[in-house]
């Protein structure tokens, strides 16, 4: 609609029924302060999760063997791994690339023996991600190149009632088939917060894993990035470099179960968004509506002068897009000091979990924090709009279906 | 003829309720002039209004010919005849339908907007000039009284000058005297500008203004009555 007239009739139609109008963009503002805290509360959460993957040892991507995500077979090896790891290094997005090696093994001390999964790491690069690595609660987290040194988790510690310093006596499967032993002194302990979690600690130096097990090389390149809104790319870019045989996947797939959650998690935030804005809209149309009916003499009288059916629409659009911007306005008012509280302060859901915070082996934050930035503006300016803008479309064609007719009299004469 | 506006032939309008069919006007003939100033006359049910309806492009006729300036509306679409009515036609409606939410000036000027009119303040201002209401074209319809608010349509209608304006009942809501001021406005607008107007109408007053009477009873013209130059004259002084 051009001409600021027109504008003016819009918004003074608006005032006309003040009241009704009040009420809707309260409606739109409520759909919105809600649809938005749940974004806010999604983000959050999703960010949360993306955080706790990698800080778990998982990073944002790992670089594994081409066969590694049918067979899940730890034994298969990178064949290039320095020259892969100094590949992913190179890109300007990545900010570590710490090579692993795992095997199963047992663990003993006098009597009692555990199960545990060796991993073998490289201790500069874990200590600059890795929370487990920077869990350690007594001793000391391993040094680079350091031999017949382990760190384990605590309920390793309980279960084999050693202490810091003590020595394992680890037995464990060479790549000949062969058992291969060693003895590891305790240099460290984690504790992580989960007993769980601190069952399946056994970090050894990467260089020790090779002596011990007869395995050269690392299985995995976990690559951990500056952005995690870039996995797509980097990851595209890194299997571009990589040789034939080795492939990047990307933490959804390595862990299978997280990101099916995120998926779906997703999915049930969205399905809830949805609902909100529904009920919204036929509020908003139904108000809309009433208008409309209200005034359909007036619109038989503009179209009776002549006004086109676009024009008419554009009006009745015009006064929706007001109330969708206003109603925008105030559910961001509405909302923002909610998001604020949830993103400085979370939600701590720790006595929802019963003390078991980890999944799939990623530690789990309790605490959800909700994500407030700039994006809210658009999200709020965009659903406010398409809300009103459904809310319209039958109010519209309502308009310009008037008679122009009964702007003259009613009565035949 | 050079100066036809509208020519009517053989036209017919039913309106069907059901079963029941209403036939509101039965073979009308009937040709309108530029500068006539013309009353429909007619007891309820003769077909004024729906005369005016077909004239005006709001309705087709079942049967018969409408020709506006010289274009069947038969054979017009919907939007072009909105568009004959935004740039050639001018209304004036009896319960004087003004938006309630604009002022005087922006009533207006809102319809010089719709055409895309250049200078449409000052053409708007102008048209209220003409209509003596200069002093009130800040106010809303609700702040005027009703004669005001109808020569608020008459501006309107006339603002864009339109070669043909009409009016239904136009003065049915008025005063002998608002009514009389009204039409003599009227009168001159045509006089000064060379419109045309056709009104439906039961009022005694506005019959004596017109310069063509045309009678319909039953859908059909039954007489159709041009007063002398003289006589128009005679009333003017």
């Amino acid at each position: 609609m051009r001409g600021s007239l027109t504008n003016r009739y819009a918004m003074r139609s608006l005032r006309r029924n003040l009241r009704r109008t009040l009420l809707s963009i309260i409606g739109v503002a409520i759909g919105i302060a809600v649809a938005l805290f749940m974004a806010a509360l999604m983000r959050g959460s999703d960010e949360l999760r993306v955080r706790s993957i990698v800080a778990s040892g998982f990073g944002h991507m790992r670089i594994a063997h081409a066969e590694w995500e049918q067979s899940r077979d730890p034994d298969l090896r990178l064949e290039n791994w320095r020259a892969e790891r100094d590949t992913a290094l190179a890109l300007p997005e990545v900010e570590v690339a710490a090579p692993r090696a795992r095997k199963t093994a047992l663990l003993a001390f006098g009597t009692r023996v555990v199960g545990a999964e060796l991993l073998g790491v490289d201790p500069v690069a874990e200590l600059r991600f890795n929370r487990i690595a920077q869990a350690v609660d007594e001793g000391r987290y391993l040094e680079a190149g350091e031999e017949g040194a382990v760190v384990v988790g605590a309920t390793i510690t309980e279960h084999l009632d050693v202490e810091l310093h003590d020595d394992l006596y680890l037995t464990v499967v060479g790549r000949d088939g062969q058992m291969q032993y060693a003895m590891l002194r305790i240099v460290g302990i984690v504790r992580t917060g989960s007993r769980e979690m601190d069952a399946g600690v056994s970090h050894v130096d990467l260089g020790e894993f090779m002596r011990i097990t007869g395995y050269e090389g690392a299985g995995e390149i976990t690559v951990v990035l500056e952005d995690p809104d870039e996995i797509p790319e980097v990851a595209e870019a890194l299997a571009a470099r990589l040789p034939e045989g080795d492939v990047v996947l990307p933490w959804q797939v390595v862990l299978p179960t997280q990101g099916a959650d995120a998926q779906n998690d997703a999915g049930f935030m969205g399905m809830i968004i949805v609902i909100v804005m529904l009920v919204v809209t036929l509020g908003i149309a139904s108000a809309r509506m009433t208008a409309i009916l209200e005034r359909k003499r007036e619109f038989a009288v503009l179209l009776a002068l002549g006004m086109k059916g676009r024009q008419v629409v554009g009006l009745v659009f015009l006064e929706s897009v007001a109330t969708g911007a206003l109603g925008a306005a105030l559910g961001l008012l509405l909302v923002t000091p909610l998001v604020h509280y949830t993103t400085t302060e979370g939600i701590d859901f720790g006595a929802l979990m019963g003390g078991d915070f980890h999944i799939e082996g990623v530690l789990i934050d309790p605490v959800i924090y909700s994500d407030m930035g700039l994006w809210m503006i658009p999200q709020a300016l965009g659903i406010g709009l398409l809300a009103t803008f459904l809310a319209s479309l039958y109010p519209a064609w309502l308009a310009v279906r008037t008679d122009p007719r009964s702007a003259l009299s009613l009565r035949e004469g | 003829m050079p100066d036809t506006l509208v020519e009517l032939k053989g036209v017919t309008k039913e309106f069907r309720n059901g079963e029941i069919v209403v036939r509101a006007l039965r073979g009308i003939d009937l040709v309108i002039r530029q500068g006539d100033f013309m009353a429909l006359v007619g007891p309820s049910g003769s077909g004024k209004t729906t005369l005016l309806n077909l004239i005006g492009g709001l309705d087709v006729a079942t049967s018969g010919t409408v020709h506006v300036f010289g274009r069947n509306l038969a054979r017009m679409s919907r939007r072009e005849r909105a568009l004959l009515r935004l740039e050639s036609l001018g209304f004036v409606f009896q319960a004087y339908n003004l938006i309630p939410v604009l002022t005087a000036r922006e009533n207006v000027e809102f319809v010089l907007e719709l055409q895309g009119a250049p200078d449409r303040r000052r053409r708007a201002l102008d048209a209220l000039k003409e209509v003596a209401l200069e002093a009130e074209i800040d106010r809303r319809p609700s702040e005027i009284s009703g004669g005001q608010q109808q020569r608020v349509a008459v501006a309107r209608a006339v603002a864009a000058r339109p070669k043909l304006v009409l009016a239904d009942e136009p003065t049915a809501n008025l005063d002998s005297e608002n009514a009389e001021a009204l039409l003599k406005m009227m009168r001159t607008l045509r006089d000064e500008h060379g419109m045309t107007f056709l009104f439906s109408t039961h009022d005694p007053l506005v019959v004596s203004w017109a310069s063509r009477v045309v009678k319909l009873r039953d859908g059909r013209v039954v007489s159709d009555e041009t007063r002398d130059s003289e006589k128009e004259a005679a009333r003017d002084a």
